[in-house]
């Protein structure tokens, strides 16, 4: 196995303290000459032509080309510096969860995520900004494509813990208003809200023309539900406490969870948003890999 | 044991009917129907307790919880709320799935068993059946073509024959000397009980049905794994065995080990029994004599019994001597009465003579002969010691009794059978007193310690002794050696000299109270000879210490003791209290004194000759003399076989006696002393008279529900057979509905819905089968 690997395991990773290192770790180690950018920019300057493949966006499809030689060319155009990505990280209490058996808390993971992404974009000289959200907007740091923008952003990261109760719905409306630019939204949350009200949010952000994508970040357990013991569950979020036994509840609770994961899905995919399911226990180049490529491919290499 | 009673339920018809309204017509074919449900091995049933074990496990495990924070909440929350019932009625079932197979498994190894008896289900559960055969001497009873002990024999290989595999057999017979517990371990090995059966032979003993169901009611208690038990009992119940009119205390003690076994077991009462009871029997062969004396008549006396309802006339009765028929006669029997006979005879050789009485032979033979042995003697050797010297004739006190015993005269020496010796007192300490047959003591002043245990000793061994007292005789040394208290000889204590026979101031008679005593009975009605005029005009007063073996054979007029008599081993003691020559009285002239001598002489010697006669079972006593103590003694039965008598020879040297046990068969059993024939003493062994009567018991004896018609009892038995070879047991089933649930639990935990299906399935299928097995 590549060497580099070893650096992405969330086991090792856990170990770095420092979120920067870490960022750099995962960028350099997976993303960077591997992959070209999948962020670009909405430039009107042209870049090249490329033939449409199924699953392109049309919009970007060049009719004056295709009414000269009848075949589909995409226009591609060159990324500018005035592409602005804005990393939504939700640092509700329900963030905090890490099982047993997890390296990384939800909220740890999430944020590498984020120091990883921000970290590519303002390598190529665009703009990032940050906010941190529960039920109301905790920070919010404006786009600016400075390195020194991205330590703050780290900073911010790293003196931020998770708390309160998560009100996404709220938030994206509110952030929808206030981010008038279009821009890259990518948001990193577990979701564990008001489904309806998240929806109508993210659905805010696609009517101010937003490319809005969704990491959604779960715990393995979340989703294995691995206890075989009589378990005390003790809720976040001021949820109530539920003596379970597990066994036998496993069925009817995976069906639910995994009913919730359709839903987030279907959603997404009604909202043209990327949207990428990212278990905490995975290797962050898995991770990061499986949301790049997949918008690699959506927006054209 | 009590736990599995607990389920061995038996309910009546009533119930069934009312359970089963629709099975009314099982009775129809069926009697008795009783609906039993027990195990048989009961003690598994502790495995039930494991059923317990998953309930156990449910309850710690949901003491035992983690905590842990949980954010996906709101699923969680979804799912309990949707599905904590279902989940709950899951729980459930796989428990109870799981409680199941343990309790059946734990039942299937109990092996249980359930049944209506006699009619509609039958249940395979193996039985532990005792078979009680009656093998007293009535059972040889000769039918019109077999015995009624081989009917019962046919009857119990029946029994046996048509039992299932892993039935155990345990085989008693009834008797009383013999062994009765035949096979006293249960057997499930048929060919083995068949065979011992077959083996079985009627004995000659009278039936001790008591101690026969004694013997069932413990056996009872053995092979505890069958639940099932039947105590069948095949006799001709007869009364004298079975509800002894004697004692009343042995007739309840029937009735309630009766009760006992039936609550224990199902008592099956089979009754061979004859429907009309003739039979006749000699009763009693007896005579007065102990021994014979050569060419001197003897009576002997017969009792004869008809048991019949009929009178019959004109019986030869038989009388053999020594194998040979001396004399017969025909008597009439009435119906239920005894009859005396009596032949005499004159023996005219000196030794043992066996004597046989026959009467005509009916169908139980056995009680129709009686035997009997006759010692004839030459001559009875009788010590006088003499306490007195004289130099005058008759002046020695012991001269009269001599001359009452021998008379001889010059011209005409005594022919009698009494041989008199006499010594003075200081001689009996050296002479071998065994060499006499009674001893008789003479006014003998005093005894010392030594003396009083030689003739202690000689008493002890059989011998006979005669104390007469007189003017010389010290009381107060008597009491202390003679009559001392535990270490005496005679239970009594020498008073005061009573009367002066100087003075001749008071004269005292006899009084023979009622003459019921046999020594004095030669006197009844002849009073001519003299005893109660018998002048006496002293004697000592006596008191009688109170003792079983002492009696009186003659009072004074006064009301004190004249004659008394005792006994010590297994000799006979007499004590006279008056002198046996003149200076005491007149006795010794006077016309009663020879018979009363020989008469006591003759009685007290008959210690040494032991009793010769004995009833079947009872053991036989054999005195050895001091010379045949190193010899090979053996016993020759009526059947030839011989049995070595050293290793029962009674090491009580003050005794000498030898038991002979094994007297299993009635006739003459021979004493071979290993020197020659003509040592050989001869014994006679009969038959006890209490089986010759062949009255049944009543009803109200022995209750009628017992009783099972020999007539139904096979038809039965096949019925059970049948109905047991075609149906396997309950712990197949339940062993097959253990495994089907094993599988039911690992369907419930893969798809519910499947393992719920098969659950109801396997339960609807385990009842079917049930249903279905009888």
């Amino acid at each position: 196995m590549d060497d580099y690997r070893r650096y992405l395991d969330p086991q090792t990773l856990a170990k770095v303290q420092n979120l920067d290192l870490a960022a750099r770790q995962i960028v350099e180690g997976y993303v960077s000459g591997s992959h070209k950018s999948p962020f670009h920019g909405f430039s009107a300057e042209f870049a090249q032509h490329r033939e449409y493949a199924i699953g392109d966006d049309l919009r970007y499809v060049d009719w004056k080309v295709y009414a000269k030689s009848d075949r589909y060319y995409l226009k591609q155009f060159e990324a500018e510096t005035n592409f602005t990505c804005y990393l939504i990280l939700d640092c509700s209490e329900s963030m905090r969860y890490r099982s047993a058996n997890a390296a990384l808390s939800k909220w740890e993971y999430g944020r590498m995520v984020a120091a990883a992404l921000a970290y590519v974009v303002i390598k190529q000289q665009d703009a990032v900004g940050m906010c941190t959200v529960n039920d109301r907007v905790v920070d919010f740091l404006r786009p600016a494509s400075q390195p020194t923008h991205l330590k703050q952003i780290y900073y911010t990261m790293e003196h931020t813990a998770p708390a309160g109760e998560s009100g996404l719905g709220k938030v994206f409306h509110e952030l929808a208003e206030r981010i008038n630019r279009r821009s890259l939204i990518i948001v990193i949350s577990d979701l564990f809200d008001d489904l309806d009200s998240v929806m109508s949010g993210l659905k805010h952000f696609r009517h101010r023309k937003h490319d809005v994508s969704l990491l959604q970040v779960i715990d393995p357990a979340e989703q294995d539900f691995p206890f075989q013991e009589p378990v005390l569950f003790r809720g976040l979020e001021n949820q109530p406490e539920q003596m379970a036994e597990p066994r036998s509840l496993k069925k009817a609770y995976q069906a639910e969870f995994e009913q919730f994961l359709k839903t987030v899905q279907r959603g997404c995919r009604d909202l043209k948003m990327d949207y990428a399911l990212i278990r905490t226990d995975a290797f962050l180049d898995v991770a990061l890999s499986a949301f790049l490529s997949h918008r690699q491919t959506r927006v054209g290499s | 044991m009590s736990l599995y009673q607990h389920f061995c339920h038996i309910v009546r018809r009533e119930l069934v009917l009312k359970i089963f309204p629709n099975f009314n017509f099982m009775f129809e074919y069926s009697f008795h129907p009783v609906l039993a449900f027990g195990f048989a091995s009961p003690w598994l049933l502790a495995g039930l307790l494991a059923a317990g074990i998953p309930i156990l496990i449910h309850l710690l495990h949901k003491r035992k919880f983690i905590e842990t924070e949980w954010a996906a909440m709101k699923f969680l929350l979804i799912a309990t709320k949707k599905y904590s019932r279902r989940v709950r009625f899951e729980q459930l079932l796989v428990l109870l799935v799981r409680c199941l197979i343990l309790l059946l498994l734990a039942m299937a190894f109990s092996r249980p068993y359930w049944s209506v008896q006699g009619a509609f289900f039958e249940s395979a559960a193996p039985v532990h059946r005792i078979l009680v055969i009656d093998t007293s001497f009535s059972m040889r009873w000769n039918g019109e073509e077999q015995s009624i002990f081989e009917e019962a024999r046919e009857l119990a290989r029946s029994q046996v024959s048509a039992s299932n595999p892993g039935d155990a057999f345990q085989l008693i017979q009834i008797s009383s000397a013999s062994p009765q517990a035949l096979i006293s371990r249960p057997s499930r090995q048929q060919a083995y009980v068949l065979d011992e059966i077959t083996r079985m032979q009627p004995t000659e003993e009278y039936g001790n049905a008591g101690q026969a169901l004694q013997t069932a009611l413990e056996f009872l208690g053995q092979a505890q794994e069958l639940a099932q038990k039947e105590v069948i009992v095949i006799s001709d119940f007869q009364a004298q065995s079975w509800s002894p009119t004697q004692t009343d205390q042995e007739s309840s003690r029937i009735r309630s080990l009766m009760e006992a076994i039936s609550k224990k077991s199902t008592l099956i009462l089979k009754d061979i029994g004859l429907a009309e009871e003739s039979n006749l029997a000699v009763i009693d062969f007896s005579s007065k004599s102990v021994f014979a004396t050569l060419n001197q008549p003897v009576r002997l006396g017969i009792t004869l019994h008809n048991f019949g309802s009929l009178n019959q006339d004109d019986v030869n009765l038989q009388l053999f001597v020594d194998g040979q028929l001396v004399n017969q006669k025909l008597v009439d029997l009435p119906a239920n009465a005894d009859i005396q006979a009596e032949f005499t005879h004159q023996f005219t050789r000196v030794g043992d003579h066996r004597l046989e009485v026959r009467l005509a032979e009916d169908r139980l033979p056995l009680d129709n002969r009686r035997w009997k042995i006759m010692p004839v003697k030459k001559e009875i050797n009788v010590l006088l010691v003499n306490g007195r010297q004289s130099g005058e004739s008759m002046g020695r006190a012991t001269d009269y009794l001599e001359l009452a015993l021998s008379p001889s005269l010059k011209e005409q020496p005594w022919q009698g059978i009494i041989k008199p010796h006499a010594i003075s007192e200081g001689e009996l300490a050296n002479t071998e007193l065994s060499l006499y047959d009674a001893v008789v003591i003479c006014d003998v002043a005093l005894f010392t310690e030594n003396e009083r245990d030689l003739l202690k000793s000689y008493v002890q061994r059989g011998g006979g002794l005669i104390i007469s007292l007189g003017a010389q005789v010290n009381a107060e040394n008597y009491n202390q050696t003679l009559f001392q208290p535990g270490a005496g000889l005679l239970p009594l204590k020498l008073l005061n000299r009573h009367g002066d026979a100087q003075k001749h101031t008071n004269v005292f008679e006899f009084d023979p109270l009622k003459y019921q005593h046999p020594v004095i009975e030669i006197f009844k009605g002849n009073p001519d000879a003299g005893l109660e005029t018998t002048h006496l005009y002293e004697y000592f007063q006596a008191e009688i210490l109170p003792d079983p073996n002492t009696r009186l054979i003659l009072n004074y007029d006064t009301n004190d003791p004249a004659i008394v008599e005792s006994s010590l081993g297994r000799g006979k003691m007499i004590l006279v209290t008056t002198s046996l020559d003149r200076h005491w009285g007149t006795w010794a002239i006077w016309p009663s004194f020879p018979p009363m001598m020989n008469e006591l002489v003759l009685y007290v010697s008959t210690g040494k000759w032991g009793k010769r006669e004995t009833l079947i079972g009872q053991p036989l006593e054999i005195m050895a003399l001091e010379n045949q103590l190193t010899l090979s003694p053996r016993m020759i039965a009526p059947d030839q076989e011989e049995f070595p008598l050293l290793s029962v020879l009674d090491t009580n040297t003050e005794t000498r006696t030898i038991t002979f046990n094994q007297t299993l068969q009635s006739g003459i059993y021979e004493l071979d002393w290993g020197k020659s024939a003509s040592e050989k003493t001869l014994y006679a062994v009969n038959v006890s008279p209490q089986e010759s009567d062949l009255k049944h018991i009543g009803p109200q004896q022995i209750p009628s529900q017992y009783f099972r018609s020999q007539s139904s009892a096979p038809s039965l038995l096949n019925e059970l057979s049948a109905d047991r070879n075609s149906h396997a047991g309950l712990s197949e089933n339940l062993l097959f509905t253990v495994l089907a649930l094993i599988v039911v639990e690992l369907l419930l935990l893969w798809r519910f819905s499947i393992g719920a299906l098969s659950f109801l399935a396997v339960m609807f299928l385990c009842c079917l089968s049930l249903f279905f097995q009888r």
